[in-house]
């Protein structure tokens, strides 16, 4: 159901979701963030998203941990190393620090999974037409790039032994090859009418009522997440308050997208069991 | 075209510093990330916008076709980890084709390779750096046509691209304070990569540089780029 | 009406004194199909470009020519970019985009079409073309043949009156350039498309004009029906690019109206008496350099075997060609001999140096002139170069030599390592005919060297190879003497063997028919 929906729709949403994670340290939101993220992320890539959560969380605790010995800041004194305090409070706001940085990157990496080719060159050529553009003749070029390298590569290798050299030599003969070729691939735009003005951009995405909906959806829980903050403290107490309104709208927003994904598969497998 | 270039400079120069240190005041610490993320992307906006503006095709191949080669760089040296052939590419680009095409060049490269390494919130603060790298060659193209200026810019962009991230890194863990400690920390850890980085920029200059320089020449005389 | 009228047009490029064009005069009808052929450098190509105002070259020009009565540099551009389709040698560097259906769109998009008739233009063309199934995928899945005609449908889209194609079919495989073939022809037929096409493949085409057009020099030397033209071109060095049955037909003398198939060339040959010269078989050295016995590979665990029980050997001196299908395996073979894939099963024996040439001869050039490219070898280029006749050439990068001149570049490369066998990778694609036979001489030339060549250019393998063997299904299933290869095989087999089937024994290449 997800990648049904318009690419304008997910990039509004991946926006106001990052944005509420970036503007805040409290732990409590950025922790409904990451476990959000998270768990869309193995929804929909499965085993592969295990390693890069494990990691997230070793992040975290790499942050957490090192935090103290940087900051010496509250109140509330763990020990001493050397003559330097190691406090509880540093170790909370590392932890913090931590989850704010994995979970903006996991919110990322759901961005990457949704976001193919098509949609990133879509979103792209809607601001930037020509941009747009060139971001699609550079997908196209670099598999191909790639397949010239090894086999020029492979042409040299009863010729030159030394593997550096043999590679710099075919990198150096894919750069000429490809200036050359780019030639040709401008006269055939320019052969089909490229560089007129008023050109117009062809896309197979259909923005739908639903599109509309959610969008507005996702702009009032943007709204409501930033009015209604939950503050939180470190130095040189720790304290941490929340704000219902806030918080719910957050824990609404972040959790959407893994629920959606949920509710899909138990459909999915409801359905297969009529048929 | 002349407005366009001032108004790009305007932005980059000046708008951009504002909007920080406004923001800073406005936010206090606390925002520094969403800041950070928001600048890094905005100052990609006039080189796209003046890009859009742009009329040659052959240019506009030529860019995709630099990108693509940079990124493909990237996978082809794969087996030498962290020699990459990115930065000497982008600078040549700024170098031989303008500032424009090298910050364009610097950026596109950053996020396409990301399509493949992984997108995540550096790849803005890549788009930026390798971006600068481009334009700062385009600025200077007239003095690194000498081949030890170029080796010298060549190592301290790799040197560079290496600290700004250290320093992206430091300030993000502690949202927008500096802590000098935890920059030494960070900025030790990476030393080696940092040194693979700027000697690699450096050989790949070397290779690449006289070699480009004739292609170059070679396309003017032939297709009159 | 003539779509296309061409008057007391020359041309000359810029920093040139030569004329590349001379006074040419020519009307193209609306509708019609006409093939223009002449050797490379007649400047064939610089005429088809002059007829797209976007591709013309820069120079001096003096003549006019009319696009449906109106002086063509009157055109307006997008009318241009339209009507004129355009459609260049290497399929490739054409396409613009990452995927099919945006590659299709690109054009209608330029013409600033809403998306609604996009999204139906598209669909429509997709549909005829048969691509509708591809249509998310990457343009770098498709295969050659297919991109081809991926670049064919993506100007198609664009509904132009007149299709412009410049040696479209001569970096395909034969398969596959007679699919493209076959489609121009259904465009043509069926939508009225006129077709104007430059090759140098000329023998599913000659069939299928209404009128071919000669150029030598710059200058049209004949234009007319393919019959008149073909007998005009008789005796010249171009003669060898015409189909088997009109040389034989010209070889032979006979009178009467010319035959473009096989068909109706047997028809002619059962009322005439021909012989064959008695060719005996050249006496093959019995030592094998290079021998694999009962390999299997497969790319991934999971694949299929590409390799099933292959076993072969190579005869010192010989020249041996593989021949086979696309995806047949014949790379695959190559690559296996030279060590470049591990075989999970079997050994290859190579008792002498081996050297590999590339499909792409672009691959073996890395300097920026070839001279540099040969001195990073060794000193000793001189004597080759003299003996290929490149030395006029050493000082030019590799990328502005001729595909002739590029492959023997390439040949003098690689014998600068000095190898006792060459294995050689579809060493005559994209070659035309005057650099297939240079290439074929120079083989044959250097006796030293054992010689595998990959390829599917049966006349090639027919004119110039001592032994060949088809490999199909992973193994080699026949394989014989060049001539008892082809007389022996029925349809995978020479035109002119395919002519005489049957009338008299053993003809193999023109050559080798003479009048009784």
């Amino acid at each position: 159901m997800i990648k049904t929906l318009h690419p304008l729709t997910l990039f509004c949403y991946f926006v106001s979701v990052i944005t509420v994670s970036v503007v805040t340290l409290n732990p409590a939101i950025l922790g409904v963030g990451f476990v959000g993220a998270a768990l869309f992320l193995a929804l929909e890539k499965g085993k592969t998203a295990l390693k890069q959560i494990a990691f997230s969380v070793i992040l975290v605790v790499i942050i957490a941990v090192t935090n103290p010995i940087f900051s010496h800041n509250g109140a509330t004194i763990l020990f001493f190393i050397d003559d330097n305090r190691v406090t509880l409070e540093a170790l909370y706001y590392g932890a913090s620090s931590g989850l704010m940085i994995s979970s903006v990157i996991l919110w990322f990496s759901c961005f990457s999974a949704l976001f193919d080719s098509e949609r990133i060159i879509y979103l792209t050529g809607r601001a930037f037409p020509k941009l747009g553009l060139v971001l699609s003749m550079i997908l196209g070029l670099v598999p191909r790039l790639l397949r010239d390298f090894k086999s020029i590569n492979a042409a040299l290798k009863t010729i030159e032994k030394r593997r550096l050299r043999r590679y710099l030599g075919a990198f150096s003969a894919l750069i000429t090859r490809s200036m050359e070729d780019a030639i040709v691939t401008a006269d055939s735009m320019r052969a089909r009418g490229y560089g007129q003005k008023g050109r117009t951009f062809y896309s197979r995405f259909r923005f739908t009522a639903l599109d509309f909906s959610l969008i507005i959806v996702f702009a009032a829980l943007l709204a409501l997440s930033l009015v209604f903050t939950s503050d939180v403290n470190f130095y040189p107490n720790f304290s941490l308050t929340i704000t219902p309104a806030g918080f719910a709208a957050f824990v609404i927003l972040s959790l959407l997208p893994a629920v959606i994904k949920l509710k899909e598969g138990i459909g999915w497998s409801f359905s297969l069991s009529k048929i | 075209m002349k407005h366009k270039k001032i108004l790009v400079y305007i932005i980059s120069f000046i708008i951009i510093p504002t909007v920080v240190i406004a923001g800073t005041l406005f936010f206090g610490s606390k925002a520094f990330a969403y800041l950070s993320l928001v600048t890094a992307i905005l100052a990609c906006v006039p080189f796209f916008l003046s890009f859009e503006g742009e009329g040659n095709t052959r240019k506009t191949v030529l860019l995709a076709v630099v990108v693509a080669v940079s990124v493909v760089g990237r996978f082809a040296f794969a087996p030498l980890q962290f020699f990459k052939p990115v930065s000497a590419v982008v600078i040549l680009a700024g170098m031989y084709f303008g500032s424009e095409f090298g910050f364009l060049t610097g950026a596109l490269s950053a996020v396409v390779s990301n399509f493949y390494f992984g997108q995540g919130p550096w790849t803005p603060f890549q788009m930026i750096s390798w971006g600068m790298i481009g334009l700062i060659a385009g600025l200077l193209s007239r003095y690194l046509k000498k081949l030890p200026i170029l080796i010298v810019y060549g190592a301290l962009s790799g040197v560079l691209f290496s600290l700004i991230m250290d320093i992206w890194t430091t300030v993000s863990i502690d949202n927008g304070a500096f802590s000098l400690g935890r920059f030494l920390a960070v900025t030790a850890t990476s030393l080696p990569v940092t040194a693979v980085y700027a000697v690699s920029n450096v050989i790949f200059l070397i290779i690449l540089a006289p070699f480009f320089g004739k292609k170059i020449e070679r396309l003017k005389l032939r297709y009159g780029i | 009406m003539e779509l296309f009228s061409v008057k007391n047009l020359s041309f000359t490029y810029a920093g040139q004194t030569l004329p590349a064009l001379r006074n040419i005069n020519l009307d193209i009808l609306s509708g019609e199909f006409v093939t223009v052929f002449g050797e490379s450098g007649s400047s064939k190509t610089t005429l088809l470009k002059m007829l797209k105002p976007q591709l013309s070259p820069r120079g001096e020009q003096s003549g006019e020519i009319f696009f449906k009565g109106n002086k063509i540099s009157e055109l307006n551009n997008l009318e241009s970019a339209s009507k004129i389709g355009f459609i260049a040698q290497n399929p490739e560097a054409q396409l613009v985009t990452d995927k099919v259906y945006s590659e299709l769109s690109f054009g209608l998009e330029n013409l600033g079409k809403s998306r609604e008739s996009i999204r139906a233009e598209v669909a429509e063309f997709a549909s005829y073309f048969g691509l509708a199934d591809d249509f998310e995928r990457s343009v770098n899945e498709l295969s050659g043949g297919e991109k081809q005609l991926l670049n064919l449908a993506s100007v198609m889209a664009m509904n132009p009156e007149v299709l412009l194609l410049d040696e479209p079919t001569s970096m395909l495989d034969p398969i596959s350039a007679m699919k493209f073939i076959t489609a121009l022809k259904r465009i043509n037929d069926e939508l009225g498309t006129t077709v104007i096409i430059v090759e140098h493949r000329l023998s599913e085409l000659l069939s299928i004009s209404d009128r071919a057009v000669y150029i030598e020099d710059g200058e049209v030397k004949a234009c007319g029906n393919v019959g008149d033209v073909c007998a005009a071109v008789k005796g010249k060095r171009i003669e060898k690019t015409l189909p088997a049955v009109v040389r034989v037909f010209n070889k032979l003398g006979l009178s009467g109206e010319l035959p473009l198939t096989v068909r109706d060339g047997r028809k002619i040959l059962l009322k005439n008496n021909i012989e064959c010269k008695n060719n005996s078989d050249k006496e093959i050295n019995t030592d094998t350099v290079l021998s694999a016995k009962n390999l299997w590979f497969r790319y991934n665990r999971s694949d299929r075997d590409v390799l099933k029980c292959f076993s072969f050997s190579l005869r010192k001196g010989e020249i041996y060609a593989l021949l086979g299908a696309n995806g047949s395996g014949k790379s695959t073979v190559l690559w296996a001999l030279s060590g470049r894939v591990k075989p999970y099963r079997g050994k290859v024996r190579c008792s002498e140096r081996l050297a590999v040439f590339p499909q792409n001869p672009r691959d073996l050039f890395v300097k920026e002139s070839i001279e540099e490219d040969f001195k990073s070898i060794n000193n000793s280029y001189k004597e080759l170069c003299e003996r290929f006749n490149l030395t006029d050439l050493l000082s030019r990068h590799p990328y502005d030599l001729s595909g002739g001149e590029l492959q023997r570049a390439a040949l003098v490369k690689v014998l600068l390592t000095q190898p006792q066998i060459l294995l050689l990778d579809e060493p005559t694609k994209g070659l035309d005919f005057a650099a297939k036979e240079e290439l074929g001489a120079f083989l044959r030339e250097i006796t030293d060297v054992s010689i595998v060549v990959v390829t599917h250019d049966l006349e090639f393998a027919a004119a110039f190879c001592d032994r060949c063997g088809l490999l199909f299904d992973g193994s080699i299933t026949s394989e014989n003497s060049a001539r008892a290869f082809f007389t022996g095989n029925s349809f995978y087999t020479t035109q002119t063997a395919r002519l005489t089937r049957g009338i008299v024994d053993g003809a193999v290449t023109v050559e080798d028919i003479y009048e009784a």
